[in-house]
């Protein structure tokens, strides 16, 4: 009767059994799935960072002055997402409860006669998270801003949303084109 | 009966004819993979098992002009991975999760504002956050600094009226809303063997002279992640 190491369970004879052709079989069978297991974890490690980006054009639909309203996404721009975060629409599905890293960014829009500010402003769940409003002092239009955090994610199936925003004078404005990226950085139990 | 090993991994092998040798050494070998094995996996789960954070501000109060240290609530995080207690810890200054070596990701967003009082729009753009990074080791590391710095300007009059305040005055115990400060990716490396542990501090400054403001619960966040153990004795960001 062989003996067994207590983690891995690698199989080993004790001194005076007989040794056959299938001891070391079984030993190989043990390293090939011990191997296994740690490869795949190796691999999650070096892979985990699942993440979507994703982008869309300016206009041609337009947004009153003081209206925060959703960014709806049009093209994916790269993914490594296996449970789609995203297809359509403004909703970007958070797979797992943890830790989100977020970069969104917006262009110029046109349209407008002064801008006194523009915001971008980042939801999980319908909660406003992370956001960032630059004053743009009553300059024709609004420029391109961007900005990045962490958000937490509370239940997995959460969306993640992100809203336009602009105040001054004139428009509507053309919505302008956007981006962002979303990057799984931990899974919390 | 004699056993070697090989140079890289130290694996045993059996050396000679001695007929005991071989299971001697299946033995050894069995062990010894053991050991590799665990090794190599225990690395592997300490990098995917990532030390965090995430806490929301308890709800300060600030007057005007003033400044605060903001705290958290470190009773009731959002999230929270690592074996470092809070227990003890100033509300004002969390530590890390744990005191593990390597590049932390470090930042916070702004709470929603409420003034207290009437807001004169003249006077309110010395709105900030600034950041004393860690006790001990990296006690006045500044590593937030000039990013708000640049931020300064960007808040006066319109912060107001883009919330629908067209005068110079705010009603108060209207929210400000949530504004949200990309404090970028500042890390710092925590070296657990001095003995320091790592606290942060963001503190939030009003310069508005005939106001004060509360900060919302449940808006405006703190965030400290482990990125991965880095290569360098400090990282300038």
């Amino acid at each position: 009767m062989p003996g067994t190491t207590p983690v891995w369970a690698i199989p080993f004879p004790y001194i005076g059994e007989v040794i056959s052709p299938a001891a070391f079989k079984n030993l190989a069978d043990a390293v090939d799935a011990a191997l296994d297991t740690v490869s795949a974890a190796g691999t999650a490690a070096a892979n985990g960072r699942r993440y979507v980006k994703l982008s869309r054009a300016e206009g041609p639909d337009t947004i009153a002055t003081g209206i925060d309203t959703n960014i709806v996404w049009t093209t994916q721009l790269s993914a490594d997402d296996p449970g789609a975060w995203w297809t359509s629409g403004a909703n970007i599905i958070l797979p797992a409860k943890g830790l989100y890293h977020v970069s969104v960014w917006n262009g110029q829009h046109a349209g407008t006669t002064t801008v006194l500010s523009q915001m971008l402003r980042v939801a999980v769940n319908g909660v406003f998270r992370l956001g960032r409003r630059p004053y743009r002092a009553g300059a024709g239009i609004a420029e391109s801003d961007g900005m990045s955090g962490l958000v937490y994610c509370s239940t997995a199936g959460h969306a993640l949303t992100a809203a336009y925003r602009w105040n001054g004078t004139g428009g509507p404005a053309a919505f302008p084109d956007c981006g962002i990226e979303v990057t799984q950085l931990v899974t919390l139990p | 009966m004699t056993v070697d090993i090989s140079e890289l991994l130290g694996l045993p092998y059996p050396e000679g004819d001695d007929p005991q040798a071989t299971a001697l050494y299946m033995q050894d070998l069995a062990y010894k993979l053991e050991d590799l094995l665990t090794a190599v996996n225990t690395a592997t789960v300490d990098f995917n098992d990532r030390p965090c954070a995430y806490w929301q501000n308890s709800g300060d109060s600030m007057t005007g002009p003033g400044s605060v240290d903001v705290s958290w609530d470190l009773a009731a995080p959002l999230a929270y991975n690592g074996s470092q207690s809070q227990v003890g810890a100033s509300a004002l200054r969390p530590r890390l999760p744990e005191a593990r070596e390597g590049l932390w990701l470090i930042g916070s967003s702004w709470p929603t504002l409420i003034p207290t009082g009437v807001v004169n729009v003249g006077t309110y753009r010395q709105l900030r956050v600034s950041a004393s990074g860690f006790n001990g080791q990296f006690a006045t590391l500044p590593f937030m600094g000039p990013r708000i710095a640049a931020f300064n300007g960007q808040l006066s009059a319109p912060l107001i009226s883009d919330i629908g305040y067209e005068s110079n005055t705010s009603t108060p115990g209207t929210p400000l809303t949530a504004m949200g400060l990309c404090l970028g990716s500042p890390g710092a490396l925590i070296d657990p063997s001095s003995g320091s542990i790592g606290t942060i501090i963001i503190n939030l400054a009003n310069g508005n002279t005939s106001t004060g403001f509360t900060l919302a619960a449940g808006s405006g966040f703190l965030w400290a992640i482990w990125m991965g153990y880095g290569t360098q004795q400090i990282v300038t960001v």
